[in-house]
């Protein structure tokens, strides 16, 4: 028995199994029902066709072959019934009566020789010889079949599923091999030479639609397809040069009865050649029908490349939207990010051919999905998964308006969402495959690292601007060097006291022949300490305390930072409160002497006076008027010392302090004329009112500018006095200042303490500064002076601005 | 406009599950995830309308502001703007307006809004498949099912979403939904609607329980003397009770629906579907799936796959619930306003009065739908859900409180009636004095002649094993504390009778069975009665 006629019974049985199998499905649909009903008529048709191939002679095959009239349109109608079930097309609702009515006319056609008009004998068995109808019996199966193929590519169009797609392409393959394998069936009838094939191509396409219809799950026909065709070419072209080649070696020996081990030897040789024979025809082969695969692996290479490029932050997400769109053929492709100090995704990137921009609430279930699930989404699942159902319909109506189909999440390795990717309708118009949804994936994937870099990028700089913002803000200097005492880096307060320094050897930079005395740098870099060091210098004429500290740098090297505070104002308040302290000490020392002085010197003074009342003889009286004035003298000093100690009544009244420097510098004018002094006042008019004594207040200025005109006078015969007044504060400062030759340093500390002068004995008391500091203080201000040796001397008044009784109960309460 | 769902054409089983009923695979903090979001929503809708302004005069914040400043409400509530349909009143203009009758004659006009029939209709397809399946993930419904429903036409929402299914999924009804609608006649409509499945066959029935069990009484008891008629003549009714004979022959037993129709899934409706879940397995061969739900809430709760409890869904209504505590107050004392809690709150074995608030621009905030319902479970182990699971116990007034801690429910009665095995056509049960000592009386219209003395024997015994609260109040009384009363052959048929002539509504056209007014007892007894207090 050979395959001539194996093969009916094969259909046969294959078509029942086939049969029982779509019965017993869980699902019995009308469709699964009809396919069911086209497998048992082809198992019939088997039946028929095995009894008609195994008949002795023409007659009987005659007689079998006529039951094929009605059956053969019969099943065509069903095939084509199914196919209008399957895909659920609406169609007339006459129509399918007609062509079972129409098929069914065949039945008396059978019993005449219309259509088979009776059996020839051909190489391979049994042919029909066609009647004058056998071209419309053709025709009508042919026709249905081919209206059953339309109906399954309107389905396949129609579907926007991938899964039903696949199916209906599946049903549609296999139809179309049905249909090849039916005209191999006819062509020896007509006389052309051909194997029937109908029965195996029926198989295939029985064994397709079986598959498509209970299984849903289905590889990809169009891979399936490929693979077959690939492996048969690769296989083809692979055999192709082995054949050749062994021909020619066996013509070559030229021998018929070539040896064993000849064949041995071929066989090794060309195995040893087949491999990279093998690979180089499967590059071929997959170049022709992989090319989607590598245009998607050049895509990512590209967007690989070009992403390595991006380097401004800023631009980065646009550029990287206009590369995932350009690598996937996409229309619109947006990315969301997520809004700094919020939870929503707002800031949305589209390129420029993008729809509507589209932004996600904090609160959007799309949000908590990606945060959990790192799948890529398809827009019309978002009515699937139930946790995506309560979506918000504006988000939904969003989606739909920018024409999104997919929705990738863009997440970091520490599993965060860093952000969505979504995709609108490809430009082709056609649906994403497998493969365009795995180079979505593999984009994510480059997106979220790009994004993820460019976000430690910013973080770096924006730590970098924030430690640098912070260490020019100080107010003290900063300084780094490194090993070599090179200065790395320093800030705008060190830059400004010691100039630019950038890459200039420490020392230098802050006006020293060489390393620091007292510097730690060695010992911190060199004996590679991890202490702090403090210390304090003289620099630049102004006292420092320096703190030192090692630095590890990234490389492993050591450097210094060393900050440099300035503590020369630090050091004169501090001197002025120790001053100010001593001078309260002394005060008190001064009141309580003069106070003492103060008793036995009336009686002196009274007595004196009285005795110089009598009658004296001129010796006598030119010696007590001596002991009358310098007891008068020392009176005076005493009055002095108590004025100094504040131990005397004061008069304060509020007033504008300004009439009083005004008062002082008339009542000096005509002398400064004289003495080639230029007087420069800068009144402040606005001042507020000061509550003072108006005579003591003047002592006290008439004081300073005594003592500055002298100066100024014994200095260069002159000079300029600057009187200004101005609000500081809450209080109103008074400097005079003169350009005389100045005070030297080592007296600076002395100038308000009693009894000390530089002028020659008996030209001054050195009473004068310490009064006007004891009247000053008495006012609750401050008397200080500020002075360089041989630049002038500037001495300050500061007094509290007087407050009313009044405005301080507002203010308390 | 309803869009045709194309999902089921596809056959994707795993995503026709996920959509249709993966609600069961969320837990419950994705659970109230939903609900606050929906909420949020919802009172953003809301917020604006006249009808919303009226309980909720200022725009919550945030869901706890909701819950301390919104009311608790009724729909007397409502009734100025919903029985007068006034639309202008609220947020969203309504798809259709659902009609529904209340306890005691009041009618209620529901408007539904077009997502909110959305959702119904998704869930309904939820429904039918979960109907059709034992199994977790099995899809057994498909385009061009037959459907034989036999549940309250349009106005009422059961039609109402029958023909939004029917647009959804292409569906074959039986009797066709054009033919439902006209038929002014419900119980000629159930009849006429088997008579058609004999021919038709069916797929899944959609029926009240009561229907249901019904025909299959009647068929144990007509068992071989169906009558014939013309109809019977058609080649398909013929081979169905041929089929159907032989297979009931073959394992030697009377008649009964399943061996006419091998129906894939059986929806029961109404509050009995548990007490005669055995009778509707043993009649339709399948074990009926319950759902919770009404006109005013939607959804909320419905059986999974093992139809063993009812688990939350949470895409209708925000869900609270007033502990049994809270609610007993507030019933003593009208003025106190009883706290509530949520889902994640909610203690197993507990009784809970259920508050809905509306989601998808529905009207109702904080709505007391005064239905008592007890959490069993917070969660099935059986089918894997993690979602808390609860039963219905009964109406808030459907509860017959004997001695102020002895609450009977209607399923309670309902099942005791069950247990004794006694067919009857309906029964009734109230709270009467007797001596001044209160006593449970069940009205009863049996079917044959029964010793009623010995029934209301077995009925205070099952009472006694099903009710602790029965129990205790009979051993705290040392008496038995309930009496039946056999009502006359066809007083309900009569009531039933005078109703319809009466016009009454569908819901009214029999006496209540928990706590009837003495009118209703009036007219099922034809005679007065004297209540003694």
């Amino acid at each position: 028995m050979n395959a001539y006629f194996v093969l009916p019974l094969v259909q046969t049985v294959f078509c029942l199994t086939l049969a029982w199998v779509v019965i017993r499905s869980h699902y019995r649909g009308a469709a699964h029902r009809f396919f069911a009903l086209y497998l048992l008529g082809l198992a019939g048709w088997g039946v028929i066709i095995f009894l008609m191939r195994s008949s002795p002679g023409t007659t009987q095959a005659y007689f079998w072959e006529r039951f094929l009239v009605p059956f053969g349109p019969l099943i065509s109608v069903v095939l084509y019934h199914f196919s209008v079930r399957y895909t659920s097309k609406r169609s007339w609702g006459w129509h399918l009566p007609v062509l079972y009515v129409f098929a069914l006319a065949f039945i008396p056609l059978a019993a005449t020789p219309l259509v088979f008009s009776g059996m020839q004998v051909k190489p391979y068995g049994f042919a029909p010889v066609l009647g004058p109808l056998a071209l419309l019996w053709a025709l009508f199966g042919y026709g249905l079949g081919m209206a059953a193929l339309s109906t399954f590519v309107w389905g396949y169009r129609r579907s926007s599923y991938a899964e039903e797609r696949n199916r209906l392409a599946y049903i549609t393959v296999g139809i179309v091999i049905s249909l090849l394998g039916g005209i191999t069936d006819i062509l020896p009838v007509l006389g052309l030479p051909s194997y029937p094939g109908l029965i195996i191509s029926n198989l295939i396409f029985c064994s397709l639609t079986t598959v498509a219809i209970l299984k849903y799950k289905l590889l990809d026909i169009r891979l399936v397809l490929r693979k077959s065709a690939a492996y048969a070419m690769t296989s083809a072209g692979v055999t192709f040069p082995f054949v050749v080649g062994f021909l020619l070696i066996t013509r070559l020996i030229g021998v018929s009865n070539i040896p064993t081990w000849t064949y041995f030897f071929l066989v090794l040789v060309l195995a040893l050649a087949m491999p990279p024979l093998w690979r180089v025809v499967q590059g071929w082969v997959d170049r022709l029908f992989y090319r989607e695969r590598y245009d998607y692996l050049r895509a990512v290479e590209k967007f690989s490349r070009e992403t390595q490029r991006l380097a401004d932050p800023e631009q980065l997400v646009p550029d990287m939207v206009n590369l995932v769109a350009n690598a996937l053929r996409t229309r619109n492709v947006c990315i969301l990010l997520p809004v700094s100090g919020g939870d929503g995704f707002l800031r949305a990137y589209c390129n420029p051919s993008g729809g509507s921009k589209v932004t996600l609430g904090a609160h959007s279930p799309l949000l908590r999905w990606f945060r959990r699930s790192e799948d890529i989404v398809a827009c019309k699942d978002l009515d699937v998964i139930p946790q995506l159902q309560s979506m918000n319909p504006g988000d939904r109506e969003q989606l739909k308006e920018f024409g999104a189909e997919f929705i990738a999440p863009l997440k970091t390795r520490g599993g965060q969402l860093a952000g969505l990717l979504i995709l609108g309708s490809k430009l082709s118009e056609q649906h994403y495959t497998l493969e365009d949804k795995q180079l979505i994936s593999a984009l994510c994937g480059q997106i979220t690292v790009k994004l993820e870099n460019a976000s430690l990028y910013d973080d770096a700089l924006r730590t970098r601007q924030n430690l640098e913002a912070w260490f020019q803000a100080m107010a003290d200097g900063v300084m780094i060097a490194d090993s070599e005492y090179r200065i790395q880096f320093a800030n705008k307060a060190f830059s400004k006291t010691f100039g630019d320094c950038i890459g200039k050897i420490c020392w230098l930079s802050i006006g020293k022949s060489g390393p620091c005395n007292s510097c730690l740098f060695r010992k911190v870099v060199k004996e590679d300490k991890e202490e702090t060091f403090r210390f304090s210098d003289y620099l630049m004429e102004r006292d420092y305390n320096i703190v030192v500290a090692p630095l590890r740098n990234p490389s492993g090297t050591r450097s210094v930072i060393e900050v440099f505070r300035d503590m020369t104002a630090e050091r004169v308040a501090l001197e002025r409160l120790y001053e100010s302290g001593r001078l309260a000490a002394v005060g008190r020392l001064a009141a309580g002497v003069a106070h003492e002085i103060n008793n036995p010197l009336t009686g002196v003074l009274g007595f004196a006076e009285r005795v110089l009342g009598r009658d004296l003889s001129v010796e006598v009286r030119k010696d007590l008027e001596i002991v009358y004035n310098e007891a008068n003298r020392a009176a005076k000093v005493v009055k002095n010392l108590l004025t100094f100690a504040r131990s005397h009544r004061q008069d304060k009244v509020p007033g504008n302090i300004n009439d009083v420097i005004k008062a002082t510098l008339e009542l000096r004018a005509y002398e400064m004329k004289v003495n080639g002094i230029q007087v420069v006042a800068g009144l402040d008019p606005d001042l507020p009112l000061v509550q003072f004594d108006y005579h003591q207040m003047q002592q006290v200025f008439l004081n300073i500018i005594l003592n500055a005109e002298q100066a100024m006078a014994e200095a260069h015969h002159g000079g300029t006095l600057s009187v200004k007044s101005e609000m500081c504060v809450n209080n109103v400062a008074i400097s005079i200042a003169d350009d005389g030759p100045g005070i030297p340093r080592e007296n600076l500390r002395m100038v308000f303490e009693p009894f000390f002068t530089t002028k020659e004995v008996g030209s001054g008391t050195g009473l004068g500064l310490s009064v006007c500091h004891g009247i000053v203080v008495e006012h609750g201000g401050k008397i200080y002076v500020e002075s360089e040796f041989g630049h002038g001397s500037v001495f300050k008044v500061e007094l509290p601005v007087y407050v009313s009784a009044s405005k301080t109960e507002v203010n308390a309460r | 406009m309803i869009e045709r769902d194309e999902l089921l054409r596809t056959g994707d089983e795993q995503r026709i599950w996920q959509k249709y009923c993966g609600f069961f695979d969320l837990s419950l903090s994705e659970f109230m995830e939903i609900q606050e979001q929906l909420l949020a929503e919802q009172i953003e809708l809301v917020a604006g309308s006249e009808l919303a302004r009226k309980f909720m005069p200022e725009k919550p914040r945030s869901i706890a502001e909701f819950r301390q400043t919104v009311p608790l409400t009724r729909y007397e509530d409502y009734m100025p703007y919903l029985v007068e349909k006034d639309e202008s009143a609220l947020a969203t203009k309504p798809y259709f307006w659902a009609h529904t009758s209340g306890r005691g004659g009041n009618f209620k006009w529901v408007p539904y809004t077009l997502p909110m029939v959305e959702r119904f209709a998704c869930f309904s397809i939820g429904l039918m498949i979960l109907a059709c399946t034992s199994k977790k993930g099995e899809v057994n419904v498909r385009e061009g099912f037959r459907v034989l429903q036999n549940l309250p036409p349009t106005p009422y929402l059961t039609g109402h979403i029958g023909e939004v299914v029917s647009q959804k999924l292409n569906l074959r009804y039986i009797p066709p939904l054009e033919k439902q609608k006209g038929q002014a006649d419900f119980q000629r409509g159930v009849e006429e609607s088997f008579q058609m499945a004999l021919r038709t066959g069916v797929d899944m029935l959609g029926s009240l329980t009561t229907i249901l069990v019904k025909i299959g009484e009647r068929f144990s008891e007509n068992s071989g003397k169906m009558k014939l008629s013309i109809k019977m003549l058609h080649p398909r009714v013929m081979a169905r009770l041929a089929s159907g004979y032989l297979r009931a022959l073959r394992e030697r037993r009377k008649l009964l629906p399943k061996d006419l129709w091998m129906i894939k899934g059986l929806a029961g409706y109404g509050t009995d579907t548990e007490i005669y879940r055995d009778q509707l397995i043993h009649y339709w061969g399948r074990t009926p799936l319950e759902n919770y739900a009404s006109t005013e809430t939607g959804l909320v709760a419905a059986h999974a796959w093992n139809k063993r409890y009812l688990t939350f869904v949470p895409f209708f209504c925000f869900l609270e619930f007033i502990p049994e505590v809270e609610y007993t107050r507030s019933l003593q004392d009208s003025n106190y306003r009883p706290a509530t809690v949520l889902l994640n709150e909610v203690q197993p074995r507990q009784r809970y009065e259920i508050v809905i608030s509306s989601f998808y621009g529905m009207p109702f905030l904080r709505y007391r739908v005064g239905d008592l319902i007890r959490i069993v479970a917070m969660e099935d182990d059986e089918a894997g859900i993690k979602l808390p699971q609860m039963a219905f116990v009964s109406r808030v007034d459907g509860l017959i409180d004997l001695g102020g801690f002895t609450r009977l429910d209607e399923r309670t009665i309902w099942k005791t009636i069950a247990n004794t095995n006694v067919k009857y056509v309906d029964w009734s049960a109230r709270k009467e004095y007797e001596a001044g000592k209160p006593v449970l009386i069940i009205y009863l219209e049996p079917k044959e002649t029964v010793d009623a003395g010995e029934l209301e024997r077995a009925l205070h015994k099952e009472l006694l094993s099903l009710s602790k609260d029965y129990s205790d109040f009979n051993a705290m009384i040392n008496t038995v504390s309930m009496r039946l009363v056999v009502v006359d052959k066809g007083s309900f048929d009569r009531y039933y009778q005078e109703r319809r002539k009466a016009g009454a509504d569908l819901a009214h056209l029999k006496p209540p069975h928990m706590n009837a007014s003495d009118s209703a007892i009036e007219d099922l007894l034809g005679k007065r009665v004297e209540v003694k207090a």
